[in-house]
């Protein structure tokens, strides 16, 4: 059970950059968590590469600019959690000077400490929506056998990553390699869509050079891009809370380039492709964009907004997103969509029919009317039994109830229930 | 700068929406109007010594029925301000057919009116349909009050001319282990069961039709179809045990489908979304309940309304088969029990009922021939 993507209008699967926006604003937050330590003030001149802040604590991941130019102050905007976090506002100066020109260099040539060293300085984070830190995946003395390459993208509108692959596919199947040689892994795995057939194709004609790199297709059905469900479908094995339990290691299509242009150049994590998509925009596009560009920025460059009277604007995906009320949202590693959707009078809410749609639609297995019902009577016990935690909040169980109920955040109350209770 | 709409996730709705799955409900029962109408009322006016008025009483019941109970539903939510949309209008609606399909013709009106009113008010009441099925209560109601009367009786005008003996309701209850001769050709064969051109209540007998109604919503994804499959085959399979036991052949396991409205709730009552559980595996569990009990009653307590008292009963259990399906979806081993108890119940009920009852219906069946 889940969403089949088909019946969506296709997009353009090339690639068109914008790389010189007037400013930038480079949060400095990674996925949720804002503790970080800013290191520059007003005035400060800074290059590409320029570490702005860091992360404290265990994850030590640094925050880089991704243009030249003087730093204009600390504030805040809209960032991927739909918070308003604290941004580095750089004026780019357009001359795209790098803090240090590092020599290219072959990227199966690195050992396993220098692979570390380099993805955690360049800052590589996932890409594919939730932003962890990547060397930790790698940082581990347990044997890694299996590398995922997860090109799936499974949620409705999202085409970037394909894009990105189509148009650099050696280079990912040539870090791909690299990166099983450097940490002994045994087989790599990339999984596609079953109707991505261009990418089918194109896979097809280069990755006979890889013996040990092997396509796997999996159904056009959302959420099946989800990490808990290509670990089963591709290596029959489940795990509890990370795969690397289990000697695997998943990475998103658009990490994996990121690390290719780390290994390669030393690049930091200064821009990713981003798909400006929806029936809201005049043209859609992926667009690769600098870390820390508005939306709205880019959505002028592309020609703006249809006229619609009311309209949604979504950072992420369709079912997994956060609508804002401003275009003035910056672009985050975190983000691979900007979606701007036409917005029509929703059906009423009903009360629930007990179906079971919901509870037959959840990937995790949970059964949100259970656990509904025990949140209503803050049953912290029952909430425990039916594993409430297990929610990825997919949302298809709100995408599937036909009496217009928000059942994922339901669910995500229940958590917040639980998690309060807890402390 | 340009203001957006600021609203929770997701932003894609699927198309499927409440009123639509009560819709397709209704579209499926209309073929079952249609057939009640035929069968009692146009075919006997048509092929034999009928009045106007007696043809057109089946079409008044279901008349009587969906009007009272739309009107006064309609005038409860008014009275406690509620509006009325798409699904509550086709809710009742649905509900009121079901309630008159599932009646005998002889019904009286004054019982149809005071059902009518019954089950909208008990439709009204939000908090109790969690529990248990209004239409259940409603008939279980009307079928008593028809027994008090005396007006349990499944015949129409022309079956009751021509079949002399006892109903097919009241013979699966007074002698559930019988021969062919007995239970099966009074009313013709196995095919007229499956035609439904049988007594029995008013929409319920045409066991085609009804796989038609099931196909058709489960094509739709309107009703949940795994507590229909397993309730199907709990009874089949324990009547082909009983059968065998008692020597009967494989008639008899088809004869305790297509007879006794056994279908017709297994579609349309056993399936009702709001007092059945959510969680698939505990569908199956609910399916197995209701197969048992419904064996059980059909054998031990001789009720024509046996599948609808298994499906009263069983809706109580909807909230505990719920915690065992949705615990079970992470710790299968959980439900281990569960399925061993159902097991137990149905081998143990099988073989007592096919060895107690063998030899009974022997001397049972020769008495019934010599009184005829």
């Amino acid at each position: 059970m889940g969403y089949k993507r088909s019946n969506l209008k296709k997009m353009s699967k090339d690639v068109i950059d914008y790389l010189t926006p007037k400013y930038v604003y480079i949060p400095l937050a990674s996925g949720k968590d804002e503790n970080v330590t800013t290191l520059v003030k007003k005035g400060d001149y800074v290059a590409i590469g320029t570490v702005l802040g860091k992360r404290k604590g265990a994850n030590k991941v640094p925050i880089h600019s991704s243009v030249s130019g003087h730093v204009v102050g600390i504030v805040k905007k809209s960032y991927v959690t739909g918070k308003t976090v604290r941004c580095v506002k750089i004026e780019n100066d357009e001359k795209e000077t790098y803090l240090e020109k590092v020599p290219e260099r072959k990227i199966n040539e690195y050992t396993k400490e220098e692979f570390l060293e380099t993805i955690l300085d360049t800052g590589i984070v996932g890409l594919g929506g939730d932003g962890f830190p990547t060397y930790i995946k790698y940082n581990t003395d347990k044997k890694i056998h299996t590398l995922i390459v997860n090109a799936v993208e499974c949620e409705p509108y999202l085409n970037a990553d394909t894009a990105l692959m189509l148009a650099q596919c050696e280079e990912i199947l040539e870090t791909v390699d690299a990166i099983m040689e450097i940490n002994h892994i045994d087989r790599a795995i990339i999984a596609v869509s079953r109707n991505n057939t261009d990418l089918i194709h194109k896979l097809n004609n280069f990755i006979g050079t890889y013996l040990n790199i092997q396509m796997k297709i999996v159904d056009d059905v959302y959420p099946n891009g989800w990490e808990r469900i290509l670990v089963r479908e591709l290596c029959h094995t489940n795990y509890k809370e990370v795969p690397l339990e289990k000697g695997i290691v998943v990475n998103n299509v658009s990490t994996i380039f990121a690390i290719y242009e780390a290994l390669k150049y030393h690049k930091p994590m200064i821009d990713r492709v981003v798909s400006f998509t929806g029936d809201g925009l005049k043209k859609i596009y992926n667009v690769r964009v600098k870390i820390g560009t508005l939306a709205q920025d880019v959505i002028t460059f592309l020609g703006g907004y249809q006229a619609y009277e009311e309209m949604l604007l979504v950072a992420g995906g369709p079912l997994m997103g956060t609508a804002f009320p401003t275009d003035e949202i910056v672009i985050s590693p975190e983000i691979n969509c900007i979606l701007a959707l036409s917005h029509e009078k929703e059906d009423d809410v009903l009360p629930c029919i007990r179906c079971g749609k919901c509870a037959e639609a959840c990937p995790a297995k949970l059964s949100p009317t259970g656990i509904d019902k025990a949140y209503r009577k803050k049953n912290k016990k029952q909430l425990e039994q039916l594993e409430v935690e297990r929610c990825i909040g997919c949302g298809l169980c709100s995408y599937v109830c036909p009496s217009n109920r928000n059942v994922r955040k339901q669910i995500a109350l229940a958590r917040q229930l639980l998690r309060e209770e807890e402390v | 700068m340009k203001a957006f709409v600021l609203k929770d996730g997701p932003f894609l709705k699927s198309k499927t929406k409440a009123s639509q799955l009560k819709l397709t409900i209704l579209v499926a029962l209309i073929p079952l109007v249609l057939f009640a109408w035929v069968k009692n009322g146009i075919y006997p006016y048509l092929h034999h010594n009928m009045t106007f008025q007696q043809m057109c009483t089946p079409i008044t019941m279901i008349g009587i029925v969906v009007l009272i109970s739309t009107l006064s539903y309609f005038l409860i939510q008014k009275l406690k301000e509620e509006k009325m949309n798409h699904y509550k209008w086709l809710d009742i609606l649905c509900s009121s057919l079901i309630l008159v399909l599932l009646l005998p013709i002889q019904t009286p009106i004054y019982l149809l009116v005071i059902g009518s009113i019954a089950m909208a008010i008990l439709e009204s009441c939000e908090p109790l349909k969690k529990y248990v099925n209004p239409i259940i209560i409603v008939a279980l109601l009307i079928l008593i009050g028809n027994t008090i009367t005396n007006h349990n009786i499944y015949y129409n005008v022309y079956e009751q001319e021509i079949f002399s003996d006892q109903p097919s309701y009241q013979i699966i209850t007074d002698g559930a282990l019988s021969s062919y001769q007995m239970l099966v050709q009074p009313y013709g064969r196995l095919l007229d069961f499956f035609l439904g051109s049988v007594p029995g209540g008013l929409g319920v007998t045409s066991s085609c039709l009804l796989l038609i109604a099931f196909l058709y919503l489960c094509y739709k994804k309107a009703i949940k179809w795994e507590i229909t499959i397993t309730y199907f085959f709990t009874v089949f399979g324990m009547s082909t045990f009983i059968g065998l036991f008692s020597h009967l052949g494989y008639w008899y396991p088809i004869y305790q489908i297509m007879s006794g409205g056994f279908l017709f709730g297994a579609i349309f009552l056993a399936t009702d979304s709001l007092s059945t559980p959510t969680t698939p595996l505990g569908r199956i569990l609910y399916g197995f309940g209701l197969g048992i009990l419904t064996i059980f009653f059909r054998y031990f307590i001789g009720t024509s309304g046996s599948v609808i008292l298994s499906i009263f009963i069983m809706s109580l259990f909807t909230t505990l088969l719920d915690h065992i399906g949705a615990v079970a979806r992470f710790h299968f081993e959980k439900s281990i029990p569960v399925f061993l108890l159902i097991w137990i119940c149905i081998l143990t009920l099988s073989i007592f009922i096919g060895t107690r009852y063998q030899v009974e219906t022997k001397i049972d069946m020769y008495q019934k021939r010599e009184s005829i």
